[in-house]
């Protein structure tokens, strides 16, 4: 029925000029437009979300529609590594609260979450506590100018993070002694990483110079240290390296009162892989302290510096880069001079031994 | 002699697969490079290629693209193979640099196409379980919309906006400053 109609509606047209397309023609113009709310499915939406993080997504994937919102706050997936770094500038001119942000990560996670990275962010003692209620697998944490944060507070949470194994403490000063680095030794027996980071001392009291290396001595599964600034003596290093027999990566730049001219402190050393140092005086060259370090150095800028006064910022940056030496949860049991190579040559690893990897 | 030639022949052609889209255009590719889609090499696995694969979820423009790819990304693991098995570590990192860089510009300009197209690469790729193109073109969708407000990722995306009053509530709770 239907093609006879056809048939005779297409006779009683002839007379008319007609002009014959292509049937693609016709496909291109009934074809929708693409549905990037609807039409992707999540596991694809996921991808994407994977590689925003969790600022990006939160100030601007998540608001875009309910599809995207779905897709953004109901996978715990999404939340293993909540990364707040590198936003402090939305905090600071008051664009965003970065505490509740964090807070609202945190419970995406569903007691998923595995790392938490905060800069300005999660700024408060009521959060730590409440990330490590929530967080108990975490492994990696990192504090960056959370400058509210109390010595109680922290000593508070982090005896609730037995699982951690990398710690990263920046520009906190309120949590910045030796006390609080005997509650992480006492509580986090697995630390194989720490980053400490103390820009504010000042103190000039030759006693106390090596009380927080003494402590740091007590984490004996430490692999990689990283200490920016700090007064430790070579007496300090020297118990650092007798306790700490696994360590592998050594950083030490801008410690003014190291040594490098003892010939025991240079044996000690040779047993770390790679090693870090840049002193302010030409005559203890590093050269000797520093064979073939695979470590590269790359300068970053960033968009708000911050006043920095008595550091070199190269070498702030590259302590700064929240990606170095900790770039994803599922790297964390690999080899720590792997882990600190700059960006570029990670991509060219992770492409050529993808297995490996 | 003729036997063994025949049977060459049959290796080689034994080698290839047709992959049918969904408009009924034909493509013949190498089982190197169909098996860079999971999909595909399972289905040749299960030993279901023979007569073809149907993809009734690609279109012929889409597929020829995604081949494309896949041939490019073949050659390179070909090449990754060979080099790897008598590598000196210095020659093999500098042979293997350019190789990367030429990769890297192929997916550059690989990735030069309009939102419609991505779109329909993204949902092949996924489709047929290609990973480093699923990774390649998801990477591209997350720049765009990197540091970009809801609105502007609407408008590039025509999305309408359909979050209720209540949600768009919900959301300024939990992220914007709140004067206490």
């Amino acid at each position: 029925m239907a093609a006879a109609e056809a048939y005779r509606r297409r006779r009683r047209r002839r007379p008319f000029k007609s002009v014959t397309l292509p049937l693609a023609v016709f496909h291109f113009l009934v074809q929708p437009p693409p549905d990037w709310a609807e039409g992707l499915p999540l596991d694809v939406m996921l991808c994407i979300f994977h590689r925003l993080d969790h600022v990006q997504i939160m100030m601007g994937a998540d608001k875009v529609c309910q599809a995207w919102r779905r897709a953004a706050r109901e996978e715990p997936e999404l939340y293993r590594r909540i990364d707040l770094c590198g936003h402090g500038n939305l905090a600071y001119r008051g664009l965003a609260d970065l505490d509740k942000m964090a807070a609202v990560a945190v419970r995406r996670s569903q007691g998923q979450c595995r790392a938490f990275w905060g800069e300005c962010a999660g700024n408060k003692d009521r959060f730590l506590v409440f990330l490590s209620h929530q967080a108990p697998l975490l492994k990696s944490l990192t504090l960056i100018s959370c400058n509210v944060i109390s010595r109680r507070g922290f000593k508070e949470a982090i005896k609730l993070l037995p699982l951690l194994e990398e710690l990263q403490i920046s520009d906190c000063w309120k949590i910045n002694n030796n006390r609080v680095l005997k509650a992480v030794a006492q509580a986090c027996p697995r630390l194989k990483h720490l980053r400490y980071h103390d820009p504010y001392w000042i103190g000039t009291d030759y006693e106390f110079v090596d009380m927080e290396a003494l402590e740091i001595a007590m984490m004996h599964e430490l692999r990689s240290l990283q200490l920016f600034h700090n007064q430790l003596t070579n007496e300090g290093l020297s118990a650092i390296l007798d306790g700490c027999p696994h360590l592998e990566s050594l950083d030490i730049r801008s410690c003014h009162r190291i040594d490098l001219h003892d010939d025991a402190m240079r044996a000690k050393c040779a047993r770390v892989k790679t090693k870090k140092l840049f002193t302010p005086n030409p005559h203890a060259e590093c050269e000797d302290f520093e064979p073939a370090s695979p470590i590269i150095s790359k300068w970053r800028p960033r968009k708000y510096p911050k006043p920095w006064t008595n550091l070199n910022l190269d070498d702030y940056a590259d302590y700064y880069d929240p990606c170095y030496g900790l770039d994803s949860l599922d790297e964390i049991s690999l080899e720590v001079h792997d882990r600190m190579l700059c960006k570029r040559a990670r991509r060219y690893l992770n492409m050529g031994w993808t297995r490996i990897i | 002699m003729a036997s063994a030639g025949s049977g060459d022949e049959k290796a080689a052609a034994a080698a290839m697969i047709t992959l049918i889209s969904s408009d009924n255009e034909k493509f013949e590719v190498t089982e190197a490079t169909a098996t860079l889609s999971q999909t595909i090499r399972h289905m040749i696995e299960d030993g279901c290629t023979d007569g073809g694969v149907p993809l009734p979820n690609v279109t012929s423009k889409i597929l020829a693209r995604v081949i494309e790819y896949c041939k490019k990304h073949a050659t390179a693991a070909a090449g990754e193979e060979g080099s790897s098995s008598s590598f000196s570590d210095a020659a093999f990192l500098e042979v293997d640099r350019a190789f990367l860089e030429e990769l890297e510009e192929f997916d550059d300009a690989f990735l030069e196409v309009d939102r419609a197209t991505l779109f329909d690469l993204i949902l092949a790729a996924n489709y047929l379980d290609i990973k480093g193109l699923l990774n390649l073109t998801c990477q591209k969708v997350a720049d765009s919309v990197k540091g970009k407000t809801p609105e502007q990722i609407r408008e590039m995306y025509n999305i309408v906006n359909d979050l209720t009053p209540e949600e768009e509530a919900e959301i300024r709770r939990e992220t914007q400053w709140a004067f206490e």
